[in-house]
């Protein structure tokens, strides 16, 4: 299987489904002739020419709200968002329009629109360009939520993501965009509402999501050396959540830790216990942990944005109170 | 044919409407889109329109007074139609407009068709009937009982005079008269409650016409007098705190949802089992040792081990149920600290005697710690005030017949209390090795249920590494614990001289609920007697 | 009766249906209006009566594929594109009749049969969708043109200047009705803009922006059919100021108290539909027995609206679960079929990705660079 990074598992799937159906276009900001922000859209403009791989005036809201409408007549836009943290001038027409129109007219529309764009801390981007957004727009009803971790699920779920009939927001990184990972070729469809068990464990379920999910599995190898086993779940999508793999980890290990980059009040992290606590009550042997970034803006300086935000030795004294052990 | 205009709705939270205006008058033409009345309601002033064309037949709401939404306040039809007898609201529609208001009003069904009396406005009555509310006397109070009527149908009536006794959730007051007249209906009966704001009965007023039937529709019904709801308890004739169950009785068991699911599926029972998580909390791991060790459901006394002699009557445990007042006092410690409610008492032993016993047993070659002689001088000291030797279960005392001793074996996971038995019987010796025999089985995790269960008390001994003086907390379901500290040199008065003596502080831990101070003191002193004057162990 | 001294250009029937039109959407509104006094229809209820030749010129001026959108005053559209009215009423109502099995209610009437894509409920936010519309019959290479009104206050949201600027730049086939009522709620467009001529805004994104006089059907109906070819022809998209009243308040709660009585009894004078009974009339093209009876007919259909919808029962509670997520597979819902059981033929339908082909290069690349160039970005 090929290595690929993340940011060539989404060019890959942009390209594959743009190949699959016409109706695909891309928008966004420099996504074209500068090959985008990142470079997920690298030669797509060559191969698709300029209707389909549209550079867009820096308007969140209006081509943002434009999509919408050329989704509720067949189109199937893909929306690249510099960051999410810009998406939010657009949040009214994702919010407001994507997620109500088929509410709105009792069933006769559909909006199958991708939005997507990294989120997360970028690294040394000071407050505005360092928000983890997803606990926002996974809190409304008609909109689905994605956050992939590796290059196979950033491709799998890209692809599931445009052939879905509803919004999907999708949530890539910063820091997720050059990492490699094996990557399988052509149709890798991974469906959307599926966690994942990325590591097998007895002792503890680390339950977290796009670029935590790297922190939990280092976390994890040290833990093992210590003769903790850990079961990472990675949630993959966040709306709808994945109950059932939740709870079926947790029945195993009866213990639970989740691991969120975002801030902890009303955080996705919030409800994943809420699930665990009503629906395992009963297996649990200790209280749940969550480890979040920490309730403050974050800083510039490096000590302070590093301070700010979950890694590997966050996780492992969370798991360690859970499990009641020393150094907790 | 007529057609009714109704008041209407202008804003989600509009209730009634307030005729300010009348821009048309009886017999003027009217079309649709015209304004023919301005109108106030809660949030601004308005005009209604007409939706139909036709003539201005009949005004039922007059300038100045108000009507329920929905209510017809006009009609309109053709040209010196007459409204139907059935258009003009009937008399038993008169009930006042705060009768009405949360009446629910439809739509006629056909315009013709004379509106239900429930929507009759305020004024169209012509005053006949004054409506007595259920008074609201207190912030709080959302609905009221009729103790008893003052005034029966047909009684005259005079503003300020007291007509029904309510009963309110604070108190029980007296319902006034505003105004004078003749007391045409009761709506409310005796020992039957009503919202606040409803009418209770109606006034005919001076010089009013006789009482027509009632509204029954317009009125609220009556609430029957339901003893929870209807009827609150003043709070004067509350019971007394001591026939309120007690809150908690014995030790609160702190075990993970998960234990105890384990522990009820194999019918184990977790107050048996030590836990070793945060506070004690009983975790899986916990459980599945106990149930490798076979651990069962245990009768609630210990089962006495095979060396252990047949109990006489003296030694069989009694129980007795907690007094009035004893719960009194258990449930107002609990208020007071939650669990079990603590207090402590110390005081310093001069323990030369005491360490002089080791010497003399270490001469004959007899291991013998300062420790086992406080243990025995602990049981010894509980023979003789036997009511240290309690335990609380619910409401129950339980007074344990023998004198058990537990002693705490500090473990690497934490800590447990195996149970030197019949203490008060055995010889130092018995118990210095008993105490050795469990303690190195304590730290292999080799002890037997029975063997850390049960207990009168337990001492606590940091002694041995250097602590003064601390307090312990009791080991439920036992209900005192002797925290003791090491031996050491210490300068004290002694017939008003200074001089040095082999010291130590032992702190009694006390549960509340069912010992008191004089108790423990009693008990304590008791002990100090004993360690400073050991030949007293032989009696 | 006198004989016109220029012929006119319209013909009778085209007349006669702008006037049934106009006449259902003000019957319509009146019992609405009434039915809201009743509290049959809650929430906020936004009138269109004195508004009715905004909607209903442009409509005979459109095509029946051509889209349409609004805002939350929107039951006038809908209406005059053919909706069904017992069914508009029944969603006001709140009735699993409606259009929207009432969910969407007095704001949100959407009948995709029709091409009446929704009223909205933010002020401004349909304005980019509709632009979403149209780029999607370029991107499909179809000559439909989308028309979207929006009020006079949405002019300020930023949502119209982001719209506007792609619009004009990627020629886009969209016409927006400014329906210029001079009123945003209670506030007058004059003390909130620094140009309340709101046409003129157009010129800031060289598009196409004139004023119509929005009491005269006739006018609107021009304006349109003037527009639309425009747009069809590929020149970008258009701009109207319909420059009209409400008889009415805002919504039902509004005592409109930032206005005078006479400025309203001024108003009324220019009502559109007796103006274009006058009209007829006076250019032989329709006689008082004609407009009589359309009154007669148009009662009877709303009276026989306001009592479908009365009679209808309240959606299923099951209903609570359904339309918030496309379940894979489920179909779109058509609501006369779902409703009245009639078979609906012109649902709107696309060429499958596999079938379209897209030709249309939105920026040919010497475009493109030629403008890089200019920027001095490139050598």
């Amino acid at each position: 299987m090929p290595e690929l990074m993340y940011r060539e598992a989404l060019n890959q799937a942009l390209a594959e489904e743009m190949e699959r159906d016409a109706n695909v276009f891309l928008i966004g900001e420099e996504v074209g002739r500068y090959n985008g922000a990142f470079k997920v859209s690298q030669g797509l403009l060559d191969k698709f020419g300029s209707a389909r791989i549209i550079d867009a005036p820096i308007s969140e809201l209006g081509f943002g709200g434009m999509s919408v409408g050329a989704a509720m007549v067949g189109l199937r836009p893909v929306v690249e968002m510099m960051t999410w943290n810009f998406a939010i001038l657009a949040m009214d027409q994702i919010v407001n329009n994507a997620a109500k129109l088929r509410h709105m007219s009792g069933g006769q529309l559909r909006c199958p629109i991708v939005f997507r764009g990294p989120g997360g801390a970028g690294g040394r981007l000071s407050s505005q360009h360092s928000q983890s957004l997803e606990a926002n727009y996974a809190h409304f009803p008609g909109l689905k939520v994605i956050a992939p971790a590796t290059p196979a699920d950033a491709k799998g779920m890209l692809k599931s993501a445009i052939r879905d009939e509803n919004p999907v927001i999708m949530f890539e990184g910063e820091r997720l965009y050059a990492l490699k990972g094996e990557v399988p070729e052509g149709e890798h469809v991974v469906p959307l509402g599926k966690a994942d068990v990325k590591r097998e464990g007895t002792d503890v379920t680390v339950i977290t999501w796009s670029r935590m999910y790297y922190f939990c599995m280092q976390a994890a190898e040290e833990l093992a050396k210590e003769g903790i086993s850990v079961e990472v779940l990675d949630l993959r999508t966040l709306r709808p959540l994945d109950e059932e793999a939740i709870l079926a980890s947790v029945r195993k290990t009866n213990r639970a830790v989740i691991v969120e980059e975002g801030w902890a009040l009303a955080g996705i992290g919030a409800s994943v216990v809420d699930i665990i606590q009503s629906k395992a009550f009963d297996e649990l042997d200790a209280p749940v942990e969550r480890v979040t970034g920490l309730d403050v803006n974050m800083s510039y300086a490096a000590n302070l944005e590093n301070a700010t935000q979950p890694d590997a030795p966050k996780i492992i004294a969370a798991v360690k109170k859970v499990l009641y052990r020393q150094g907790a | 044919m007529a057609t009714p205009i109704q008041m209407p709705s202008l804003s989600p939270t509009m209730t009634e409407g307030k005729i300010v205006k009348w821009l048309k008058k009886v017999g003027d033409k009217v079309t649709s889109g015209e304004a023919i009345a301005e109108l106030e309601t809660d949030k601004s002033n308005l005009e209604i329109e007409a939706y139909d064309d036709g003539y201005l037949l009949q005004i039922l709401v007059d300038e100045n007074q108000s009507a329920p939404v929905g209510a017809p306040i006009a009609y309109i039809g053709a040209q010196g139609e007459k409204v139907a007898a059935s258009g003009a609201p009937a008399p038993k529609a008169a009930a006042p407009a705060p009768a009405a208001p949360a009446a629910k009003v439809e739509a006629p069904k056909a315009p013709a068709v004379a509106p239900a009396p429930a929507a009759a406005p305020a004024s169209s009555g012509g005053g006949d009937r004054i409506a007595i509310q259920l008074p609201s006397l207190s912030p709080t109070m959302t609905e009221g009982k009729i103790v008893k009527w003052l005034k029966k149908v047909g009684d005259k009536v005079s503003s300020g005079e007291a007509l029904a006794e309510l009963e309110t959730d604070k108190s029980n007051l007296e319902i006034e008269a505003y105004d004078d007249g003749t007391l045409a209906e009761i709506v409310v009966g005796e020992n039957q409650s009503a919202p606040v704001g409803s009418p209770i009965a109606y006034l005919t007023p001076k010089g009013g016409k006789a009482a027509a039937a009632p509204a029954p529709a317009a009125a609220p019904k009556p609430v029957e007098a339901a003893p929870a709801a209807a009827a609150p308890k003043p709070p004067a004739q509350a019971a007394p705190v001591a026939s309120a169950p007690v809150a908690s009785g014995g030790r609160r068991i702190r075990a993970s949802p998960l234990a105890k699911k384990i522990a009820k599926d194999k019918g184990l029972d977790i107050a048996q089992v030590q836990g070793s998580g945060p506070s004690g909390r009983v975790v899986k791991r916990d459980i599945e040792e106990a149930l490798a060790r076979g651990v069962k459901a245990p009768a609630p006394a210990p089962t006495a081990p095979v060396t252990r002699k047949a109990p006489s009557a003296a030694t069989v445990a009694r129980t007795e149920p907690l007094s009035s007042m004893r719960k009194v006092i258990a449930q107002r410690m609990t208020e007071v600290k939650p669990g079990v409610p603590h207090f402590y008492l110390t005081l310093e032993v001069e323990m030369d005697a005491a360490v002089k016993v080791r010497e003399e047993a270490k001469a004959m070659e007899l291991k013998v710690s300062v420790n086992d002689l406080i243990v025995k001088a602990v049981a010894m000291a509980v023979r003789r005030y036997p009511k240290i030797n309690v335990s609380l279960q619910g409401d129950q005392v339980v007074h344990h017949g023998s004198v058990d001793v537990g002693i705490a074996v500090a473990l690497e996971q934490g800590l447990i209390t195996p149970v030197i038995r019949d203490a008060d019987t055995k010889g130092l010796q018995a118990i210095s090795t008993e105490v050795r025999e469990l303690a190195e089985r304590a730290r292999k995790r080799a002890l037997k249920p029975e063997e850390y269960t049960g207990g009168s008390i337990t001492v606590s001994n940091l002694g041995m590494y250097g602590i003064d003086q601390f307090v312990a907390i009791i080991n439920p379901p036992q209900a005192s614990i002797l925290a003791v500290g090491a031996v050491a040199d210490k300068v004290v008065a002694r017939d008003g001289q200074m001089v040095i003596r082999k010291m130590m502080t032992a702190t009694l831990s006390c549960d509340h609920r069912i010992i008191d101070g004089a108790i423990g003191a009693e008990f304590l002193r008791e002990l100090r007697g004993l360690l400073e004057h050991p030949t007293r162990l032989l009696f | 009766m006198e004989a016109p001294a220029v012929a006119s250009p319209y013909s009778k029937d085209l007349l006669l249906t702008m006037y049934r039109k106009m006449y259902l959407i003000r019957r319509f509104e009146e019992r609405a209006g009434q039915q809201y006094t009743l509290g049959k229809i809650a929430g906020f209820c936004h009138l269109y009566i004195g508004q009715e030749a905004v909607a209903v010129g442009p409509i005979e001026a459109m095509r029946k594929d051509d889209y349409m959108l609004s805002a939350y005053r929107d039951h006038g559209q809908p209406l005059a594109r053919g909706s069904d009215a017992g069914m508009v009423m029944a969603e006001l109502f709140g009735r699993g009749t409606g259009y929207s099995k009432g969910k969407g209610g007095s704001m949100h009437i959407f009948d995709i049969e029709h091409q009446f894509y929704g009223g909205y409920g933010i002020v401004g936010g349909q304005i980019p969708l509709a632009a979403g519309m149209a780029f999607a019959s370029r991107y499909r290479n179809e000559d439909r043109v989308t028309v979207c009104y929006f009020g006079d206050a949405a002019a300020n949201q930023g949502a119209l200047h982001e719209t506007f600027n792609m619009a004009s730049k990627w020629k886009l086939p969209v016409i927006y009705i400014c329906e210029n009522n001079r009123y945003g709620m209670g506030t007058a467009i004059s003390r909130t803009s620094a140009v309340p001529e709101i046409y003129k805004r157009a010129a800031a994104y060289d598009m196409r922006g004139e004023p119509v006089d929005g009491m005269d059907v006739l006018k609107m109906y021009e304006a349109v059919k003037d527009a639309a070819a425009w747009c069809r022809a590929g020149k970008g998209p258009v701009l109207l100021e319909a420059n009209t009243y409400r008889f009415r308040g805002h919504s039902m709660a509004d005592p409109a108290t930032y206005r005078s009585k006479q400025e309203v009894e001024e108003e009324r004078k220019g009502d559109p539909i007796p103006k274009l009974r006058e009209y007829a009339i006076k250019n032989g093209l329709g006689a008082d027995a004609d407009f009589e009876r359309i009154e007669e007919e148009v009662k009877a259909q709303v009276d026989a609206a306001v009592k479908f919808a009365d009679e209808s029962p309240e959606p299923s509670l099951d209903e609570l679960w359904r339309d918030t997520i496309v379940e894979p597979g489920e179909p779109d819902v058509r609501p006369r079929e779902r409703v009245l059981g009639v078979k609906v033929e012109n649902w709107p339908s696309y060429p499958s990705g596999q079938e379209l082909k897209v030709t249309w290069d939105l920026e040919p690349r010497a475009q493109a660079e030629a403008a890089d160039k200019k920027a001095g970005l490139t050598n």
